[in-house]
C-alpha cells in the first residue's frame, strides 16, 4: 500500500518525539551518574553498571517508537 | 532499503529450514565455543589469551552474576555467560560487511524472542523451585503490605509486568540491532548517490562516508554494551524470582 502523507509525518514524528523523551531522560541519568562519581569516585563500578541498566530501560522506550515507525512505513 | 525476507538454503518445513540466520548463528555459538575453549587449557603460569579470557569471566562472575544474584545466582553463571558470549557473537559477525553473505541473526525479532522466552521460562522455572507454586504465583506476584482490596487490581498488573519485561528484553535487542543497521543503509546509500555525481558532489560525499566509518565503529561498541545488557538483565530477573523479598 502507498504510504500516505499524514502516515509518513507520524513515522517520523514518533521517532522525533521519542528521541526528544529519551535524550532528556538520558541526560539527567548520566548527568547525575557522573555527578555521584565525582562525588564518590570510589563507588564509580556500582553507578556505571546501574547506569548502563537504566540507560537500557531508557534507550529501549526510544527503540519502541522506532519499531512502530518501521511499521507505519511498511504498511 | 526493504528488509529483504531470508531465503531458506535448506527447505525443512516452515520451523526447521535452514537460512542465513541459522548459518550466522551457528558460527556465533562456534566462534564462542571456541573463544572458551582455546582458553580452557588449566596451565599453572596462563598466558595471554588466557589470562583474557579469564578476566572478561571473573568479570561476568563478579559484576553481572555476585553483584546482582549473590551466591545462591553461581549455578546460573555458565547460563549468563553463554547468553553473554553467543549475544555478543551474534551481534560482531554482523558488523563485518560481506555485502548479501552478511547477517545480523539477533536483528531478526524471531531469534531474539526466542532467546527471551528461554529467560522467561527460566526465571518462572526458578522462582517455581525456591519458593514453591503458591509461594511464587501468589505471594510472589501481591507486593507486601496492600490492601487486600487492591489485590484484584494489582495481580494482572504484576502479571503484565513480567510478561512486559521479557518483551522489552527481545524488543531492546532486536531494535538495536535493526537501528544500527539502518543507519549505516542510510549513510552508505547517500555515499553511494553523492559519489556517482560531479566532482563537487564527491566532495560532499565525504561526509556520509565518515558518518559510515563512525557508525561502524559505533556499531561494534553497541555489540558490546547489547550483549553485556542482556546478559546483566537476565541475571537481574533471575536474581528477583530467587531472593525471599517481603
Amino acid at each position: 500500500m502507498e504510504l500516505s502523507g499524514l502516515g509518513a509525518l507520524g513515522a517520523g514524528l514518533s521517532i522525533g518525539l521519542a528521541a526528544l523523551g529519551t535524550g532528556i531522560g538520558m541526560g539527567y541519568l548520566v548527568g547525575n551518574a557522573v555527578a555521584s562519581m565525582a562525588r564518590q569516585p570510589e563507588a564509580t563500578g556500582t553507578i556505571t553498571t546501574n547506569m548502563f541498566i537504566g540507560l537500557a530501560f531508557i534507550e529501549a522506550l526510544a527503540l519502541y517508537a522506532l519499531v512502530i515507525s518501521f511499521m507505519v512505513r511498511s504498511l | 532499503m526493504e528488509h529483504a525476507a531470508l531465503q531458506n538454503i535448506v527447505d525443512l518445513g516452515p520451523y526447521f529450514s535452514i537460512n542465513k540466520a541459522v548459518i550466522w548463528m551457528w558460527v556465533a555459538a562456534f566462534l564462542a565455543f571456541i573463544t572458551i575453549y582455546m582458553a580452557g587449557k588449566k596451565e599453572m603460569v596462563p598466558g595471554r589469551y588466557q589470562s583474557f579470557v579469564e578476566l572478561l569471566l571473573t568479570l561476568i562472575r563478579q559484576k553481572m552474576v555476585l553483584d546482582t544474584m549473590g551466591h545462591a545466582g553461581l549455578p546460573y553463571f555458565p547460563l549468563i555467560a553463554s547468553l553473554f558470549f553467543f549475544v555478543f557473537f551474534c551481534n560482531i559477525v554482523g558488523v563485518f560487511p560481506l555485502g548479501p553473505l552478511g547477517h545480523t541473526a539477533t536483528s531478526d525479532i524471531n531469534v531474539t524472542a526466542t532467546l527471551a522466552v528461554l529467560v522467561l521460562v527460566i526465571v518462572v522455572v526458578t522462582g517455581v523451585r525456591k519458593k514453591g507454586i503458591y509461594g511464587y504465583f501468589v505471594k510472589g506476584f501481591i507486593p507486601h503490605g496492600v490492601p487486600w482490596y487492591v489485590i484484584p487490581l494489582i495481580y494482572p498488573v504484576e502479571i503484565i509486568s513480567l510478561l512486559a519485561k521479557h518483551f522489552a528484553l527481545a524488543v531492546r535487542l532486536f531494535a538495536n540491532m535493526l537501528a544500527g543497521h539502518q543507519v549505516l543503509l542510510v549513510f552508505t546509500g547517500g555515499a553511494v548517490a553523492l559519489f556517482a555525481k560531479g566532482i563537487g558532489w564527491k566532495l560532499l560525499g565525504v561526509l556520509p562516508f565518515l558518518g559510515v566509518v563512525g557508525m561502524l565503529l559505533f556499531e561494534i561498541f553497541v555489540a558490546l554494551i547489547q550483549s553485556f545488557i542482556f546478559a546483566i538483565l537476565t541475571s537481574l530477573y533471575i536474581g528477583d524470582s530467587l531472593r525471599e523479598h517481603h
